[in-house]
């Protein structure tokens, strides 16, 4: 890897992990930062393919008090360039980044640690009446102490990386090759229990259950399944109206 | 109400109120801290009403400390909380008695609201709209669509720079009359309970796609033909191993509360091991 695609590599993390316009969050995930990374490394198929293994891992990863239970922004910067110069298969690129996509979340646990000086800060412009104080610290600051956060373990993971992971793929025999592959086969998994868990609710595991199995069954497409989804959903939600509202009349929320 | 009421006030227009939800809409999560979470953001994105509203210096730094104190919600659907405060700020400044009461409110509807938005907003955003969206890129970005990947970007900054919008100019519109009553309508329970269903049917459908997990084990039985343990899986339903692997996940999760590095370190060791011994 070159020095330069270390730096846009960095560069490229710090903006999609920079929190800046609440929308513009996404970019964190594996899917939209492989087409760049695919980019840079000039390897379009292996990026997006070795990205939208790893979203799978993280289509059900959500901050819910802001607290991410992993970083997938870093571990998309570590498994795709890896796959692509290492020439490691995308699943075990991604058994690989997984582990270093949770060491990513204390990243940012030392942000909000830092933070919380700019809100003491704040408190300090409040007393003046000083507004415009205020909107910096809230983002200017934050902003510039992100930079070396998010850039320099990037940089350097990509410098150092993917020698240290073909060296280590070259040394281990066989079976542990095959099993980071089985790994990266079940991963997804976990993506997709943690999005059940997100909703919920147990009573519409019934739906998991259907959903699964029409695409056991028939191979149906994304876009095929989605119609009966969608239908699905519609009438359960028009069923439902009448208790629903009597839910709502006894106060509950 | 004049241009200019008897307090130097100047009026609140829909520009500012849509310059605060830029504001809000960009620092939400950038001075996230472990301390007031998003206190500083909020007060930021407040503070081009605030100016407006309290001319004197003293009352612009009361209103500004009044909300760097803790505040912490899903910032999309949260937008309406900005909406409500910005309505509820313009009526308290051309209050000359019961100042402190009517900050109390302010704090204490800004408190309550904030939860159960969160909740709102988390599930429909992030538990439903993105898994769906992603969940439709992902099979073509896998054959190499560099559009499909871009989707879910594009998808999102579109979806929530239309509810956001909408929140908080509705927040103000109708002030805190309107939340509440839309809150306890049934009307977003209804949506939340249509949107849980499908995005648990989807979780089925990518499960089902997207989980590879099959075993080349074989009872080799003298004089017969060997019986090859995935086919007779595959016999008695398809795709067995990724269902029950899902499964166990969820159950897993569920008892045990979301604990990613322990499912990561059990699916890793389990993998190895079963590689090892020729189990998968």
């Amino acid at each position: 890897m070159s020095i330069i695609q270390a730096i846009l590599l960095g560069v490229i993390y710090w903006i999609s992990q920079n929190k800046v316009w609440y929308g513009f969050s996404n970019m964190r995930m594996p899917i939209c930062l492989a087409p760049i990374i695919g980019l840079i490394f000039g390897d379009m198929e292996t990026a997006l393919v070795t990205g939208a293994t790893l979203q799978m891992i993280y289509i059900g990863s959500i901050a819910s008090g802001g607290n991410h239970p992993a970083d997938e922004g870093i571990a998309a910067c570590i498994a795709i360039p890896m796959a692509i110069q290492a020439g490691i298969s995308p699943e075990v690129a991604v058994s690989i980044a997984v582990p270093v996509g949770l060491l990513g979340t204390f990243i940012d646990n030392i942000r909000k640690t830092i933070n919380t000086g700019f809100v003491h800060l704040a408190d300090k412009y409040a007393d003046e009446g000083n507004a415009k104080g205020v909107r910096r610290a809230a983002f200017l600051y934050p902003l510039l102490v992100s930079f070396p956060l998010r850039f320099l373990p990037v940089f350097f993971a990509s410098i150092y990386g993917p020698a240290a992971v073909q060296t280590f793929m070259d040394a281990v025999p066989g079976w542990v090759t095959h099993g980071l592959t089985i790994a990266g086969g079940i991963l997804p998994a976990l993506g997709f229990a943690l999005t059940m868990i997100t909703i919920g609710k147990t009573k519409y595991i019934p739906f998991f259950i259907i959903g699964f199995f029409i695409v056991a069954y028939s191979g149906l497409s994304i876009i095929g399944v989605s119609i009966f989804g969608l239908c699905i959903a519609y009438l359960y939600m028009t069923s439902n109206k009448a208790a629903n509202k009597s839910q709502a009349e006894g106060g509950n929320l | 109400m004049d241009q200019v009421t008897k307090n130097n006030q100047e009026k609140i227009t829909k520009r500012d109120i849509t310059i605060s939800w830029i504001r809000w809409h960009a620092y939400a999560e950038v001075s996230a801290n472990f301390e007031r979470l998003q206190a500083l953001a909020f007060c930021a994105s407040m503070t081009g009403i605030l100016e407006k509203l309290y001319k004197k210096k003293e009352d612009l730094s009361r209103a500004l400390k009044k909300h760097l104190t803790m505040f912490n919600t899903q910032a999309n659907w949260g937008s309406v909380i900005n909406g409500i405060t910005i309505a509820l700020e313009e009526k308290a400044s051309q209050e000359t008695e019961n100042k402190e009461e009517s900050e109390e409110l302010i704090t204490g509807i800004k408190t309550g609201l904030m939860g159960p938005i969160a909740g709102i907003g988390d599930s429909l955003d992030f538990g439903t709209i993105r898994p769906i969206l992603m969940g439709i890129s992902i099979p073509f970005a896998l054959k190499g669509s560099v559009f499909a990947a871009f989707v879910p970007l594009v998808g999102q900054i579109l979806y929530m720079a239309i509810v956001g919008l909408f929140m908080i100019h509705k927040g103000y519109s109708t002030g805190k009359e309107s939340i509440t009553s839309l809150l306890s309508s049934g009307k977003i329970q209804q949506i939340i309970s249509g949107a849980g269903v499908l995005g648990m049917f989807m979780m089925g459908a990518l499960s089902a796609t997207f989980i590879s997990l099959s075993t080349p084990l074989v009872i080799s039985t003298e004089g017969a033909n060997p019986i090859e343990i995935q086919s007779m899986l595959d016999g008695i339903v398809p795709n067995l191993l990724p269902f029950a692997v899902v499964f166990a996940i969820y159950l897993y999760l569920k008892k045990t509360g979301a604990n990613y590095l322990k499912v990561v370190g059990i699916v890793l060791a389990v993998s190895l091991l079963g590689a090892a011994i020729g189990l998968f």
